[in-house]
């Protein structure tokens, strides 16, 4: 059976740093390897970020929901809030090859999530954006 | 976020505690500019207590990186986990920064 929990957050950076604890909690419970508490403590922070930079420009209050699902089919997380329309995925993968006079900021979090994570998938549903992002890991 | 800093030799070894995450890389920032704002231009990070480092907080030591290169400063990062290296290696930044094993390495790196 599907062991699911729900984080809620406000759409306000200083929220993140909730994440990491619950991340780990679920991670322990869940009997997952020690490296994807490092690797979705991290993806849910850059998607977070993303939803909140893109999603809520407007300044009001919003709210972001988290959940972490651990199955037969493996790992997943996913964030969904209501704020704008916003893809992540398409947001353009910086050049890892840059030097470092030449490199720009800008792009990494997205590009980190998608080569950390085995597949990462966005919809838009009822209103929200869902951004789901998949571990083929089981606890 | 803590962030230690120690003189050791004109080398200044900056341990940042904990996540350097969207909501703290702005104080990793104020930490490192202090340190270049009093002419200090040979600069260590310990990740040795670093649990993640997320974009912010690389976009934070790629602008530093810049910084130092123009001024002809130094700046070099030790004892990352696993994970962390990996994150570095993902984007490219271990060929851009100087990362070596250990604190001593890196202070080696910078003088």
């Amino acid at each position: 059976m599907a062991k699911i929990t729900k984080i809620k957050l406000k759409n306000d950076i200083k929220e993140i740093p909730e994440i990491y604890d619950q991340v780990v909690k679920f991670c322990v419970e869940q009997n997952l390897p020690k490296y994807l508490w490092h690797d979705i403590s991290l993806i849910l922070d850059e998607a977070v970020t993303n939803a909140i930079k893109h999603g809520f420009t407007d300044g009001k209050d919003g709210r972001i929901q988290i959940d972490m699902i651990n199955s037969e089919e493996g790992t997943s997380v996913r964030v969904i809030d209501r704020g704008l329309k916003f893809n992540p995925l398409g947001l353009p993968d910086p050049d890892t090859k840059s030097s470092i006079e030449k490199r720009r900021v800008g792009g990494l979090g997205v590009y980190l999530m998608k080569k950390l994570a085995d597949r990462v998938n966005y919809s838009y549903k009822y209103g929200a954006n869902v951004l789901t992002i998949k571990f083929d890991v089981k606890g | 976020m803590e962030v230690e800093t120690k003189l050791m030799d004109s080398v200044t070894m900056l341990t940042p505690h904990g996540r350097i995450d969207t909501a703290s890389a702005g104080e990793f920032e104020k930490a490192l500019n202090a340190v270049i704002a009093g002419g200090n231009k040979k600069i260590v990070v310990i990740f040795a207590s670093v649990d993640y480092i997320s974009s912010a907080g690389l976009r934070v030591l790629l602008l530093v990186g810049k910084r130092l290169k123009v001024t002809k400063g130094c700046i070099a990062l030790s004892d990352m986990a696993d994970r962390i290296l990996e994150v570095f290696k993902i984007s490219g930044f271990d060929k851009i920064l100087t990362i070596c094993t250990s604190a001593d390495e890196a202070k080696n790196a910078v003088a």
